[in-house]
């Protein structure tokens, strides 16, 4: 069952009672909350995604509500709670979508060390799998988005997950937050693609959310070898590089961009390691998505090995 | 610095904190270690790490040392500047990887 399968109303029922379930990935969420505007958001953006069955586990309990106290009267505000305690100061009311969603990311990089935490976009292409680590502003949701609506399925925007037991990579498709100008470009390359309403002076800027495509929701239990280690770059009005980086570089800046290398010890550093020593890894800098897109689709038919 | 540092470090030996270490290298002349003593990943050099690997379990002088290091980087003797050599013996002591002992009568 998908939340798509219920009516908008039964949404609402549920999150305003004991919560909407929604399976992202490896995780399930159980969400709560009484505001209306949310309940329709969720309806709508939310559809294609798994509802888990009633006796599963879930992993994180979070929670849109307004505060307590007289703030409630004199400004309309929400706040993210999990497991009841509110980790951030409360949003305007207006931008509880976004609250919602960095909230439930901030849940999986905080909680989640029983997987190495890579801060990368994964896209996948015939088993093998692209990481595209980098920090923010250097492009890689709109890389990413582009990608995926060019014949690549996303593995994640935002969180590399390498399974200990084997390096592989999870899945977890979660909407893409594109932010300031990245949504035009994005609403430019590919006007099908399905975009939420853009919030305005959130804490990021301007953010609008990107429905994966459906087949990535789909298989988001097909994990995937990594195969690639591409660190982006977007500047503007740069010529296309794709150039071929240094392992021990490549160690270096994996490890320290990940969410929690430090937690797990020798474990992250294998992983890493084994990442590194099956990867070949590049530094792209670009301005033109076709390009991009091109030269990286020309990269995944070259390696057939 | 090469007479101070002879006169800290007349012999030196593995420490038991470098039990364990992890290496991978990938690229010439480039080591990534892990310390799990530490939880700490380290870059070395070539003749960093084959400062460790030369002392192994074994009790040197740091002019046998500095020989033996020579000899496995396929230096000349004499090739390897003594500040650099000197600069990672420190590190590697900082790092609690080596053992540092004083008089090396006393322990020959």
């Amino acid at each position: 069952m998908i939340i798509g399968d219920l009516a908008r109303q039964d949404v609402a029922q549920r999150l305003a009672g004991d919560g909407l379930g929604i399976r992202f990935g490896p995780f399930n969420i159980r969400i709560r909350s009484e505001l209306a505007s949310f309940a329709a958001l969720a309806h709508q953006l939310y559809a294609p995604y798994p509802i888990p069955g009633e006796a599963s586990f879930n992993d994180f309990h979070v929670r849109l509500a307004r505060p307590r106290g007289l703030r409630r009267w004199w400004r309309q505000q929400v706040c993210f709670a999990v497991d009841g305690q509110s980790p951030f100061a409360p949003y305007t009311v207006e931008h509880a979508f976004p609250a919602l969603e960095w909230g439930i990311n901030w849940c999986v990089a905080t909680r989640s060390h029983h997987l190495l935490m890579l801060h990368s976009a994964v896209v996948e292409r015939q088993g093998k799998a692209m990481l595209f680590p980098a920090w923010p502003g250097h492009g890689k949701s709109t890389l990413c988005t582009a990608l995926i609506h060019s014949g690549w399925r996303l593995l994640s925007d935002e969180f590399g997950l390498v399974h200990p037991a084997d390096g592989s990579v999870l899945p977890i498709p979660r909407l893409i937050p594109l932010k300031n100008e990245s949504i035009d470009v994005i609403r430019r390359f590919r006007s099908d693609a399905v975009i939420g309403p853009a919030f305005y002076g959130t804490r990021k800027g301007t953010v609008a959310h990107v429905r994966p495509p459906l087949d990535s929701i789909r298989r988001a239990d097909e994990p995937a070898r990594p195969r690639w280690l591409v660190f982006p770059r977007w500047l503007a009005g740069a010529a296309l590089s794709l150039t071929r980086m240094p392992k021990s570089q490549a160690f270096l800046m994996v490890a320290t961009n990940s969410f929690n290398y430090e937690v797990l010890d020798a474990t992250a550093f294998s992983l890493v390691a084994d990442m590194v020593d099956a990867c070949n890894c590049y530094s792209l800098c670009y301005s033109n998505l076709d390009e991009a897109i091109r030269v990286l689709g020309e990269l995944a038919d070259a390696d057939q090995g | 610095m090469g007479d101070e540092a002879r006169e800290e470090f007349l012999c030196v030996s593995r420490a038991a904190a470098s039990g364990g270490l992890l290496w991978r290298s990938w690229d010439a002349d480039l080591y990534i270690v892990y310390q799990p003593s530490s939880a700490e990943t380290h870059v070395f050099n070539g003749p960093t790490a084959a400062i460790l690997r030369t002392l192994d379990d074994r009790l040197l002088t740091l002019d046998e040392l500095k020989s033996h290091v020579e000899q496995a980087l396929g230096a000349q003797r004499g090739d390897l500047a003594e500040a650099d050599f000197f600069a990672a013996v420190h590190r590697l002591d900082e790092l609690g990887l080596i053992e540092r002992v004083q008089a090396a009568d006393d322990v020959r």
